[in-house]
């Protein structure tokens, strides 16, 4: 599957959106054990930490997950500025163990399946345990950005940790005049402090009155996104990996994240989103098309156990629409 | 048959074949994943070839599945405009079509030809023509080739 500056993943459930989204967030990194922006007390997850963390929101522990059929062995390739990255996560008792390609190890490799076929020859390996945590932990970030809103409370707890570099880089005021885009308040400041019932909350200060509102009352959306573009901004990431972009977000907060993403997608960043919404998917690829540069929207399907999957053009999505064909309906018609 | 809708899940057509499905059970609505039906029915007119199209599946009784829908432009040869430039190149799986529009007051042979003298300006070749049944239900056999999109 090509991946282009703007990719938005389109697909009924369990068609494999998620699944493409957390593959590329566990193999764009130099390894899973790479650091995320998700945090639990004392401790910020690893890459693959934030995907169990998610996974346990849907009642799924351990790693098996991440293999066919809970056994076995997994196998990721990826192809990166005419390099290609490897990992084969592989079931082993009680843990799943990733395996990547020593880079000395590799030789040049002219087609993907040479390099998968090679990849028997591994070098390094971590042990991802059951209980959620990796050997090996390192402190490298991850130089991507995974997004995922059913887990904006560890992504909170990141933005705690890190608060005085967010102050330091002058990002809450930044971020604050975004968010003033949105609604019908101005702020000038975001502010980690106590508020009503205790503990830190992150509050945007209305300008003037100075008063602070908690972005968890602003709704799940303005939160998300706020939290969106302070991480991206103390990541420093390459790649933004969004999933169920539109989830909580008013159509007119959409086109202000379409216009962001746009934004990120000029300066040179990748970005692949997925949602179930034909509009966000339509806004998301449009915005970066007015903005030059290249989007497609590719459908995914799940047949026989095989991921499926056509890359559409942003006209291709409104032929069909002229068609009478809503995208979303028509796995069968066009995969 | 059953159907498996293309369209919006918020257009008419949807609601239409949902509504009379649940309220006749009919079980006429193919909602499982994935198919990849041959045969799509596109409707160039609106209500009631719907709720029509609904009733004419479940006297089909039997497990096959068709895509159906309603393109925003109706009409015939807006329909076999669409058929050339979207439906056929999007959908290689796809080996029948079938057209549902209003009589209104044309007679046969005049909506034949129409429907003919459409294909043919779109590139398609007319192989074949046959009456069925005493003449009321004709078939012709076209296969498309390059032509105006």
């Amino acid at each position: 599957m090509k991946l282009f500056p703007m990719t938005v993943l389109l697909g009924a459930n369990n068609s494999g959106k998620t699944t493409v989204i957390e593959a590329l967030h566990l193999i764009y990194p130099p390894s899973p054990a790479c650091l995320s922006t998700y945090r639990v007390p004392n401790l910020t997850l690893s890459v693959a930490e934030v995907i169990h963390a998610y996974h346990r929101t849907l009642d799924s522990k351990g790693y098996r997950f991440l293999v066919h059929n809970y056994d076995g062995e997994a196998m990721l390739a990826c192809r990166m500025d005419d390099k290609f990255k490897g990992l084969i996560l592989r079931a082993e008792g009680s843990f799943v163990r990733a395996y990547g390609p020593l880079e000395a190890a590799l030789k040049p490799y002219h087609n993907i399946m040479a390099f998968i076929s090679d990849m028997k020859a591994v070098g390094t390996s971590i042990d991802l345990d059951d209980s959620g945590r990796v050997g090996l932990r390192t402190r490298k970030p991850s130089g991507c950005l995974f997004v995922k809103p059913h887990i904006a409370d560890l992504a909170l707890a990141y933005v705690r940790e890190k608060w005085g570099l967010i102050r330091g880089r002058g990002l809450t005021g930044k971020v604050a005049s975004e968010l003033s885009k949105l609604v019908n308040e101005e702020y000038d400041d975001l502010t980690l402090e106590p508020h009503i019932g205790g503990g830190l909350s992150l509050n945007a200060i209305l300008k003037g009155s100075k008063i602070g509102i908690r972005l968890g009352d602003m709704g799940d959306g303005m939160r998300m996104l706020a939290l969106a573009m302070l991480l991206w901004e103390l990541s420093g990431a390459k790649l933004l990996l969004w999933d169920d972009v539109e989830a909580f977000m008013n159509p007119s907060t959409l086109i202000y994240v379409s216009q962001w993403m746009a934004r990120l997608v000029e300066q040179g960043a990748q970005v692949v989103v997925a949602t179930h919404s034909r509009e966000a998917a339509k806004l998301l690829a449009g915005a970066a098309e007015e903005a030059g540069q290249e989007a497609r929207i590719v459908l995914l399907a799940l047949r026989n156990g095989l991921l499926e999957h056509k890359v559409l053009s942003l006209s291709d999505v409104e032929d069909l629409e002229r068609a009478g064909v809503d995208v979303r309906m028509a796995e069968g018609l066009i995969l | 048959m059953r159907l498996r809708l293309l369209e919006p899940v918020a257009g008419r057509i949807a609601q239409h074949i949902a509504t009379i499905s649940r309220k006749l059970r009919l079980d006429v609505l193919a909602t499982r994943l994935p198919v990849k039906p041959k045969t799509l029915i596109i409707l160039g007119d609106g209500a009631p070839d719907d709720y029509v199209m609904a009733l004419v599946a479940w006297a089909c009784d039997g497990e096959k599945i068709a895509f159906i829908t309603r393109p925003s432009e109706t009409g015939l040869t807006s329909t076999v405009r669409l058929l050339k430039s979207v439906y056929l190149p999007m959908s290689p799986g796809i080996r029948y079509v079938v057209l549902v529009i209003d009589r209104d007051r044309r007679d046969l042979p005049g909506i034949t030809g129409e429907a003919e003298r459409a294909l043919e300006q779109h590139g398609f070749t007319i192989s074949e023509r046959r009456e069925l049944v005493g003449g009321w239900p004709r078939s012709s056999r076209a296969c498309g080739g390059p032509g105006p999109g």
